[in-house]
Formats: structure tokens, C-alpha cells, sequence
């Protein structure tokens, strides 16, 4: 459907008039009926530029679809809602000079719709060369009508009756011919084109089934004075022929053969009903299991029978599926890329410390790692370090980020110096503009100190001997941020028995189910007490108090933990 | 849009409007329309060769009548085609100026 926009000016109104007749035109509408057309548009543009108000632009569109015998014309703002449709003409006055706009539009279309939606006026404008006023269906197109069960037994003057005491109407695309909840006040004969049948909740409008012309809809509202049970929208310019319900009932009562064909149309849709939620059901007990077995997939790609008219909603269904398939293969992938770059089982074997790293990895992959590489024999570097953002890109952000760490600080170089490099090296090589946060340390168990520095990773513990336990320093942005930064280089002078705790804040910000972060003085109190303990056994302390406080609620980031005793 | 204006005998004048009497086309006669129609008593204003009309078109040729029906004078509309006709009939024009098919038959009924 060609769309123009029309400026908020006058000015521009012939010249839309004169685009939308050359559409017109070209379509092969009769002259007469184009004078109407653009005596029409020109006085509903006019009335919108020089009477509609808008709190900003208007934007105006004319849309224009025709054929040789039809003209659907479809002008749109953002004006306050004024109903062309059913506003009152103002009263013939010898007086006035104006007015006489919307009597003119309101005579020259033959049908003169109005709907508001998403904030906008919709005017919908239908000009035909078949006379809207009586039955426009010629013999030729009984068949097509025959080809509806309901109407297939039904004798030729009753038929033909009933087709006379229809109204033939034209619907442009998006618009509504039912709204779910109104009252069934006729029945629709869709004679040509597609409808989506739509069912509206609170959670929005979900499209469940398409119908192509012929067919006859909602005729069992119209007998029954049930409220529509489903919305429909034109998917593309229609022509039906509204029924209304005792014309209906009239046909019925010298048809009866109709009524059991309703009764059947009927069961047959309970049918479809169910064997459609029977499929959804499968459906979603597939996404569910992130597996769909390639018998339903077919089942849901190429529904049989009465069952086509649900394809779309089916076709989105096994979309996902498979989508969400193909994202938890990602996932997982990564997950095992995230496994296997970090060491397991690191230990001193001249036994002069007592090491254990653990990491258990929320739902959807994060990015949190930690490393223990021995530099030689007494130099032990520790890394625990948390890469922004989830899935593959965070996992392969941090491969690079442990395999440059891994390079570089077998060097020598010093630490800080080393880190600028590190940095420097990632931030070149970012598109994605991801980054890491890190704390990094080299344990000299010699002398017994820890030369580290944090960028922007929460600050790990030391745990005295004496049951003290304190912050190491912190501060610094992350690596992969700004292209050349020299963090600061600490030193810590450690006793026997002294430890190191070091985590991410998937440990702190574990939530309980009231939201309720965990927290850094939660840790802290609990570490404190721990005097003594070992590397493996203080991690799984805290493991188990943060499953206590979590108390089931989904964790939703990478838990890490990497601790070091020295003895 | 064209207007051509031209003094008959009786005291009558003729108006030929030229084109389409859109929104454009009543913007350009407008003033000129007025200017005649507050100057002259007996106005025929020949729309044969107006191809179309609507209701920004009918205002210039309603304020025209009603300048002149004030001075006690009349105005009348000749020749209109078919659609430019269903205009002025549906839009109830044609009540308030009258509309003869012919400029001779127009004259009749502004110099009676």
C-alpha cells in the first residue's frame, strides 16, 4: 500500500491529491469516481491541517490502494481523536461559508470508517464501482460461496436471499472488522483476500489463526448473541459481506441442513482447538527441554488439515525452539571454553601453601575466571578477574584475557609495567568494547610477600593468623578500558598461617528470595571465624552460607572463589 | 487556476474561471473574486471549464454571493460539469447561488 506523508501546510494538499490520483488512475479507476475520490481527500486533509490539534507534528499519512473497481484510501495523524465517521455535520446555514466538507466526504465515499489506534486517527475511505447498497454478487460467484460447508446444501433462492440482504464492505489492511468482547451483531462472509483471527488479553494481541476468502466468520456469535470470541484484522485489502442476524436466522429456518453444518463446524473446531493446544503443549514441553524431536517440529512447520489456519502461530513456535536450541548449544560451548581455561587442582609440592579455586557458573554463561600459575619454583601468580556481559563474546574475551596474562607475566617484567602491556594489548584488540575486572598477584613463598594490583575487581581478604581479616587495596578501572593506564603495584608482607581470599561478586551479590544482596560484611563476619581452616574447606564454608542465604533463588551471576593458606 | 473577467450589456459581468478550484486555485483567485464581487451587482460566473471543485473552492464562491446579495445584487453559476454539479448539489450550494447550465440562461436570472 503506497504511503505519502503530507506536510502540516495547505500548500501540500493538492499535491497529494494529485499522487494519489495518479495511483487511482493507473489502477484503472472509472473518471467519476476519481472526482469523488479527490474531492474527498482534499477535504479531510484541509479539515486535519486547518482544525486538527496536536500537542507536536501531526504527521499526517495518505495511503492509497486500489483497483479497477475499488479504491481504499487511508489518512492517518496524531491529532486528538475527532471521528470523521460519526461527527456531527454542522448545520446548513446560508451564512457560512464552510462546513461543507465533511457532508461532502461523508456523501462522496461509500463507506466512511473511523479507529483510533496507537495514538493515532485512522480514517479509512472506500469508493467502489459496485453499488455497496445492494447485493453486488453476480451468479458467477455462487460457487465460491457453495464452497463454504455452511452454505454448500442451500437451495438458490434462499441463498441468493440471504446474499441480498448483505452488506458488501472493503476493509484496507490493519483494520478491524470484530473486536473480541463486542457484541456479535452480524456475520462476515470474507469473499476475497486474508483476515488474521487475533486473541486479545492483558498480555497483548496473539495472532492464532489466518483465514483466506471464502469462509464465513462469526456467524455463530450472530445466532447465539455471544460476544465476539476473537478479534479479526484485514491482513490486506478485503471485500466481505456483512450478515446481519436475522436475515441469518431466516435462511436457517428454510435451511436446516445449515444449522447442522454450523453444529459440525463447530465440533470441528473444538477439535482443531484441542489438538492445537495439544501441539502447543508439546511445543513448549520441547522448549522446556531445549530438544524438539523432528516428527513435532514437522507437525508444527507443516500443520495438517483445518490446522493450517494456526501455521504462523506454530511456525513462531518451532522458530524458537530452535532458536533457543542453537542459543544453549552457544551457551554450552562456552561454557566449556570457560572450563577449560582455568587450571584445576593447582597445589605447591614443596607444600608450603594450600590452594583451591572453585567457580560455579550461573545460567546463562558468565564471564568470571581465575588462574594459579607457578613463574618458577617459589613465585606463584594468582588471577581471579570477572569479563562484562554473558555468552560466547565474554568467553572468548576471556581466553584472550588469561592467555595474555599467562604470557606476559612470565616476562619478568614488573608487575604494574606488565599490566599496562596486558591492558594496552586488550584495549587495541576490542570491538565489542568488552572489559575485565582483575585482581592480579605474584606470591613470592620465599619471602613471603604478595606484590599485587586490583583493576577494578572487588578487593580480596587477607585472613590473619590471629583471626583478623582485612581488605587489600583497590581501585583502578578495568583492563580493556582506556588505552594506557599503570595501575598501582601493593605489597604485602605475609605470617604463617596467613591466608587469601580472593572472589568475585557473584559471592556478595547473591541475592536472597526478597532481593536481598549477601553482602560484604556477611563475608567478611564468616571469614573471620574460620581461623585455621584450609584453602578447600573456606571456600566451601562460603559456598554453603551463600546457598543458606540464597535460600533458592535463581543465582544470577558466576560465583568464583580462589583461596590461598599459607603453612 | 485562471480568472478572465468581461463586462456584458445590462449591466451583467462574466467571470470565467479556467482550471481546478482546489485549495491552490481558490488561494490564487481569491482576492480577485472578492475585489469583483464587492464592485459588481450582477455576476455570472462561467464554471465550464472548471474541472473540479471542493469546499475551500465553494467558500470563494460563497463569500462572493454573499458580498454581493448584501449590496442587494445577484450572482448565479453557468455551466458546471457533472462532478463539479454533484458538488454544489450535495454540498447545498446549489440552493443558496443558482446554477444554469448555460451563461445565457445564468444572465436570465441576475438581470430578472
Amino acid at each position: 500500500m503506497p504511503i505519502r506523508p503530507v506536510e502540516d501546510d495547505l500548500r501540500d494538499v493538492g499535491k497529494a491529491v494529485a499522487w494519489a490520483e495518479g495511483l487511482v488512475a493507473a489502477a484503472g479507476v472509472p473518471h467519476a469516481l476519481r472526482n469523488d475520490i479527490q474531492v474527498c481527500i482534499e477535504e479531510a486533509l484541509a479539515n486535519l491541517i486547518m482544525h486538527g490539534r496536536a500537542e507536536s507534528a501531526k504527521t499526517i499519512q495518505l495511503n492509497v490502494d486500489a483497483d479497477k473497481t475499488t479504491a481504499l484510501i487511508q489518512i492517518s495523524d496524531a491529532c486528538a481523536p475527532f471521528d470523521v465517521a460519526a461527527a456531527p455535520l454542522p448545520e446548513a446555514d446560508p451564512a457560512r461559508t464552510g462546513g461543507a466538507g465533511l457532508k461532502l466526504l461523508r456523501a462522496f465515499a461509500h463507506e466512511v470508517r473511523y479507529a483510533r489506534a496507537d495514538g493515532r486517527n485512522i480514517l479509512t475511505l472506500v469508493f467502489s464501482t459496485e453499488d455497496a447498497s445492494r447485493h453486488a454478487l453476480d451468479p458467477a460467484s455462487l460457487p465460491l460461496v457453495r464452497s463454504i460447508p455452511a452454505f454448500a446444501e442451500m437451495a438458490d433462492a434462499t441463498l441468493v436471499d440471504l446474499l441480498g440482504a448483505g452488506r458488501l464492505r472493503r476493509y484496507a489492511g490493519g483494520e478491524k472488522l470484530m473486536t473480541q468482547g463486542d457484541p456479535s451483531e452480524h456475520a462476515v462472509l470474507l469473499l476475497d483476500g486474508d483476515v488474521a483471527v487475533l486473541n486479545e488479553s492483558r498480555h497483548g494481541a496473539a495472532p492464532v489463526a489466518r483465514i483466506s476468502a471464502p469462509a464465513l466468520l462469526g456467524e455463530i456469535g450472530a445466532l447465539a448473541r455471544l460476544p465476539r470470541t476473537a478479534s479479526i484484522v484485514a491482513t490486506g485489502p478485503i471485500k466481505v459481506l456483512e450478515i446481519d442476524r436475522e436475515p441469518l436466522l431466516d435462511a436457517f429456518s428454510h435451511a436446516p441442513a445449515m444449522l447442522v453444518s454450523v453444529i459440525a463446524q463447530l465440533g470441528t473446531q473444538i477439535k482443531n482447538t484441542n489438538t492445537a493446544l495439544g501441539l502447543y503443549a508439546s511445543g513448549f514441553a520441547a522448549l522446556e527441554r531445549g530438544d524438539i524431536e523432528a516428527e513435532l517440529k514437522d507437525d508444527l512447520r507443516n500443520p495438517s488439515g483445518e490446522l493450517r489456519n494456526f501455521a504462523t502461530a506454530f511456525e513462531r513456535l518451532a522458530q524458537r525452539i530452535t532458536q533457543e536450541r542453537r542459543t544453549r548449544n552457544e551457551m554450552e560451548s562456552a561454557a566449556l571454553i570457560q572450563r577449560q581455561m582455568l587450571p584445576l587442582g593447582v597445589t605447591d609440592p614443596a607444600g608450603r601453601c594450600d590452594l583451591h579455586a572453585e567457580i560455579r557458573t550461573a545460567r546463562n554463561v558468565g564471564g568470571d575466571f581465575y588462574d594459579m600459575i607457578w613463574l618458577d619454583d617459589h613465585r606463584l601468580a594468582l588471577a581471579v578477574g570477572d569479563v562484562c556481559g554473558k555468552g560466547s563474546p565474554a568467553a572468548l574475551f576471556m581466553c584472550v584475557t588469561v592467555t595474555m596474562l599467562r604470557l606476559a607475566a612470565r616476562e619478568g617484567l614488573p608487575l604494574d609495567e606488565m599490566m599496562r602491556k596486558v591492558n594496552a594489548l586488550l584495549y587495541a584488540q576490542n570491538p565489542s568494547c568488552l572489559f575485565a575486572t582483575l585482581f592480579f598477584g605474584v606470591l613470592d613463598l620465599e619471602t613471603r610477600t604478595l606484590a599485587y594490583l586490583n583493576c577494578g575487581h572487588n578487593p580480596p581478604y587477607v585472613l590473619s593468623a590471629d583471626g583478623a581479616c582485612a581488605e587489600l587495596a583497590s581501585g583502578g578501572p578495568p583492563l580493556g578500558v582506556v588505552p594506557d593506564k599503570l595501575w598501582p603495584m601493593h605489597t604485602l608482607a605475609l605470617k604463617l598461617g596467613d591466608g587469601l581470599f580472593v572472589f568475585s561478586d557473584g559471592v556478595t551479590e547473591a541475592m536472597d528470595p526478597a532481593q536481598k544482596e549477601y553482602g560484604d560484611e556477611r563475608l567478611a563476619n564468616l571469614l573471620r571465624a574460620q581461623t585455621g581452616w584450609g584453602a578447600e574447606a573456606l571456600i566451601q564454608t562460603v559456598m554453603a552460607d551463600v546457598d543458606r542465604f540464597a535460600a533458592g533463588a535463581e543465582q544470577a551471576d558466576d560465583i568464583t572463589c580462589l583461596a590461598m593458606v599459607l603453612r | 487556476m485562471q480568472l478572465t473577467v468581461e463586462d456584458l450589456p445590462n449591466g451583467v459581468t462574466k467571470a470565467v474561471l479556467v482550471g481546478r478550484l482546489d485549495i491552490d486555485g481558490a488561494a490564487a483567485v481569491d482576492m480577485r473574486f472578492n475585489v469583483l464581487a464587492g464592485a459588481k451587482r450582477a455576476l455570472v460566473v462561467d464554471l465550464s471549464k472548471v474541472d473540479f471543485v471542493a469546499s475551500m473552492g465553494l467558500r470563494t464562491l460563497m463569500s462572493a454571493a454573499r458580498s454581493i446579495a448584501s449590496k442587494g445584487g445577484r450572482m448565479a453559476l453557468a455551466g458546471p460539469q457533472d462532478h463539479v454539479l454533484k458538488v454544489l448539489s450535495t454540498s447545498g450550494v446549489q440552493d443558496i447561488i443558482p446554477v444554469r447550465a448555460s451563461v445565457d440562461d445564468a444572465i436570465a436570472v441576475v438581470t430578472a
